[in-house]
């Protein structure tokens, strides 16, 4: 089987582009039960917040289904709180997008260059140029959100939790934004009797990046890749 | 020589580059390992001493794969990525390549190897990245491929070739680190599982959510192995010369049936993989049971082609001289070994454990009981050998 040289480059180029593009509409963190508190509490939570600043809910404890979608600007008091919450995530987007550019930009200089026209060294440091943008988006939205997340009057929409809770069920369900100190996290279940002995100890919510993040940091993973063969590829043996 | 073209070598390690990328990023996006189980059950029916049979795999391990170490993961799959890619398109640095692929493929255990498969491939790939432009089946893991499925031309090479003699030693090591790991880090979790004063909670998320417990003890299994693993390796080679040579009448000669016997282990390798599976309380054991027999019978064929090979003799006396020679070794090994590392605990003092394992904590045991039992065995066996013609010269 003959594989030309230059196609994995492009396939890893191409694969890198869809990841940032799909990126756009995934969400990018999210706050989850765990496994523990999932199978403990027989039903399932979780909230995305999406890099178009939009916060997608959903909860199913013992077969009551709640699902809602709403702007993070619902989960804020004032407009300043908004302001700083915006800008990281219109800074994070601004980043992706001239990553996604220059991902597109370095993709047609090297087609330009399989054509014949020598492109390589634009093309290695457009693409290089990439995926450092791309490279540098996830860990902006790591190290800036949690300094925002505080202004948020709660982490999980209040519409999820269900009508008339026990109060222990009430405060568990609740994670407030103070617990939120890190981009990565997770909360205990509490000692209550109403969890198994089994589940104690373990971890009731945990949060962290979702399939957007990753997906844009597999994307510059990519393109590191891609512009390290790109300088390779077209030297003469 | 054949010289091949990079291709094979690039698309396993890619393809197994590209499985290990996968199963870290499903990790990713769980923000647990892939667990994969024969079926639901009850929290609360797991450890219990009734519990039905259930089991499950973990594609990585719980406690590796949470919270920032996953990008570390997922850069260690983009290093055996980058590694296949490079070496086909410049394949000038073919040694540093192949070992970062092996290396980081291997590193990439904790967080599922890719479903196992992937990092099979990658290693494969790498190592024939490494000996390129040797075909693929002269390799060194491809020799492993070809004993594994019993090939019988590959002991003719090994005879043949003065170079396997260091392979061979190699190959003992190796596979005697990886089964010493394996047997070592699943006793380590199960004995935990089934010790009355570890806390539920704990139990619970090795059996149910793929964490695995690990500490400084568990290393001592594969070290006690490979400390006993060249011994036992002669003693194994002298047995078979003394019956090969001896008493056949082969034509053979110690080094080379060393050779041969050493290649022969390799699917005790597949040991390594005992921590990916856990079963329900009650089945602990049965597990490890059936791979070491799987693993075990597999050896006894690839030695039984092995020996036929070098011994230059027929299937049936090939066969007759596994069995009797296994025996010998057997009974040596638990007189010797057995007696010399103590009796594992949770076995009486008439039962002669298949496998010398130390005192870990709760480590698994099989045994055969009552010691007539094992005596009968072995007259069996002589008989077997006797019929298959072992003590008929050549």
């Amino acid at each position: 089987m003959k594989i030309e040289k230059w196609t994995p480059t492009i396939v890893l180029m191409l694969i890198a582009l869809i990841f940032t593009i799909l990126s756009v509409y995934l969400p990018w963190w999210s706050i989850r039960m765990s496994p523990e508190s999932e199978m403990a509490m027989n039903g399932t939570a979780r909230a995305d917040y999406g890099l178009l600043q939009v916060v997608t809910a959903s909860r199913t404890i013992r077969n009551d289904t709640q699902l809602t979608s709403m702007p993070i600007a619902n989960l804020t008091k004032s407009q300043e709180d908004l302001n700083a919450i915006a800008s990281v995530f219109n800074s994070t987007f601004a980043l992706m997008v001239a990553g996604l550019v220059l991902s597109l930009v370095s993709l047609v200089l090297v087609i330009i260059s399989i054509r014949g026209k020598p492109m390589q060294r634009f093309a290695t440091l457009v693409t290089s140029l990439a995926a450092l943008l791309l490279f540098i988006t996830p860990l902006y939205i790591s190290g800036m959100l949690p300094t925002v997340a505080t202004k948020l009057t709660s982490v999980i929409p209040s519409t999820l939790v269900p009508d008339n809770p026990p109060s222990w069920l009430n405060q568990t369900l609740l994670v407030k934004p103070k617990d939120i100190t890190g981009f990565w996290g997770s909360t205990k279940i509490p000692s209550s009797s109403e969890f198994p002995a089994w589940a104690r100890d373990g971890n009731f919510w945990m949060w962290g990046p979702a399939s957007g993040w990753f997906l844009v940091f597999t994307a510059s993973l990519f393109l590191f890749i891609a512009a390290a063969l790109i300088s390779k590829i077209f030297v003469k043996e | 020589m054949k010289e091949e073209k990079p291709t094979k070598a690039f698309l396993l390690s890619c393809l197994g580059a590209v499985l290990i990328l996968i199963n870290e990023l499903i990790i990713a996006l769980n923000g647990a390992p892939v667990i994969v189980s024969s079926g639901s059950i009850a929290p609360e029916q797991v450890l219990s001493s009734e519990a039905p049979l259930w089991w499950r795999i973990s594609f990585g391990f719980r406690g590796f794969v949470e919270g920032a170490l996953i990008i570390l993961w997922l850069i260690f799959a983009a290093i055996v990525l980058f590694s296949a890619l490079m070496f086909y398109i410049r394949p000038i640095k073919r040694k540093t390549l192949g070992t970062l692929i092996i290396v980081f493929s291997i590193l990439s255990i904790p967080a599922g190897g890719g479903f196992i498969i992937g990092l099979i491939l990658a290693i494969f790939g790498g190592g024939m990245m490494y000996e390129w432009p040797k075909p693929a089946r002269q390799t060194f893991l491809g020799k492993f491929v070809r004993v594994a499925r019993l090939d019988s031309k590959v002991y003719s090479s090994l005879i043949e070739e003065l170079k396997a003699l260091k392979q061979a030693a190699f190959t003992i090591i190796l596979v005697n680190i990886l089964s010493g790991l394996g047997i070592g880090w699943y006793s380590f979790n199960a004995g935990k599982i089934l010790d009355a004063t570890t806390p539920i909670s704990t139990s619970m998320r090795i059996t149910l959510f793929g964490d695995i417990l690990w500490d400084q003890q568990i290393l001592v299994l594969p070290i006690t192995f490979v400390g006993i693993a060249v011994i036992k390796w002669i003693i194994l080679s002298g047995i078979m010369y003394i019956i090969g040579v001896k008493i056949i009448g082969s034509k053979s000669e110690f080094e080379k049936i060393g050779r041969v016997i050493a290649f022969a282990y390799v699917p005790i390798s597949l040991q390594f993989f005992m921590p990916f599976m856990f079963t329900s309380k009650p089945n602990l054991a049965g597990w490890p049971l059936v791979l070491f027999s799987v693993t075990n019978l597999w050896m006894i064929l690839a030695l039984v082609i092995g020996l036929k090979q070098c011994l230059d003799v027929s299937l049936g006396k090939s066969l007759g001289a596994v069995f009797i020679g296994g025996s010998i070794y057997w009974l040596t090994n638990q007189l010797v070994f057995v007696k010399a590392f103590g009796t594992p605990s949770g076995t009486s003092s008439s039962a002669l454990p298949i496998f010398p394992v130390p005192q870990l904590p709760g480590a698994i045991q099989f045994s055969i009981e009552p010691p007539e039992l094992v005596f009968m065995f072995i007259s069996v066996i002589i008989i077997f050998a006797v019929l298959l013609g072992v003590f008929t010269k050549h």
